[in-house]
């Protein structure tokens, strides 16, 4: 399977959502008493980034990589840029075995009055 | 073709079109990922005319009549270079040449502003040129 690098862009925030399980919920019949189960053994994370306004040509690459991974569908190489200002600690709770792909559309904002930037944000998801 | 009013927008925002990927859970509780097929579609394009000054409401009214021209969501659209303008050679042919642009489901939004000005929102969607189905 192909792996697409993604551009090597540095964030101005990034945001990590660890995670979910798969819990499946059931209600017993009194009514009163709700049972929950880990119901397989998957595990969730989404990481939100915002790169803040960067040059277009950056922007673009940010398309491109979106593009070559067919969306949603090839995972991502994340450049190490990516984690610039995070300490090892926090780090390595990232579990490296994971794939990571985009979550939806990158989001990309712009105005004439301000040519040649583009505001961008992506979302990641890696399950494992 | 119904062409767009040549005016600058003053605030842009899009999501590139996608691919039809579909994400299965297997019993183990790996993902699995299907592609179902070769073309994106589906992308949007959010444009904002007139800012705090507005346009013209006769201006304004041009977007009404290329709704009508368009038959609404049914005819694809030219986008003038004004659409695109301050955006970077690269970034503007990172679009899809296969694809084109509509109006997305609401006509433009007219907001008036001051007395003879308004402002004008709308959504675009860049969706698959039937010729390629």
């Amino acid at each position: 399977m192909a792996a697409v690098l993604f551009p090597s862009i540095a964030p101005v925030e990034i945001r990590f959502d660890f995670g979910s399980f798969s819990v499946s919920r059931a209600t017993a019949p009194a009514g009163s008493t709700t049972i929950r189960k880990r119901s397989s053994a998957s595990f969730s994370f989404i990481t939100t980034v915002d790169f803040g306004p960067i040059e277009d040509d950056l922007a673009a690459d940010v398309f491109i990589a979106w593009n070559s991974a067919r969306s949603t569908y090839f995972p991502l190489i994340l450049p190490s840029v990516l984690y610039l200002g995070i300490q090892t600690a926090l780090r390595d709770t990232l579990p490296e075995s994971v794939q990571w792909y985009f979550a939806t559309p990158p989001r990309f904002t712009s105005s004439p009055e301000i040519p040649g930037y583009t505001n961008t944000g992506v979302v990641f998801e890696a399950e494992y | 073709m119904a062409t767009l009013p040549p005016y600058k927008p003053t605030a842009r925002s899009f999501l590139p079109a996608s691919h039809p990927v579909v994400k299965r859970r297997t019993v183990s509780g790996r993902t699995i990922r299907i592609i179902k097929g070769r073309f994106p579609s589906q992308g949007s394009m959010n444009l904002e005319y007139g800012g705090e000054a507005g346009l013209l409401d006769s201006e304004a009214a041009e977007f009404r009549e290329i709704w009508l021209e368009s038959s609404g969501v049914v005819e694809p659209l030219i986008l003038p270079d004004e659409v695109f303008a301050g955006m970077s050679t690269k970034l503007r042919s990172a679009f899809q040449d296969n694809l084109v642009w509509a109006f997305s489901k609401t006509p433009p939004v007219i907001q008036p502003t001051i007395p003879g000005r308004s402002t004008v929102s709308l959504t675009l969607e860049h969706r698959l040129n039937a010729g390629l189905v």
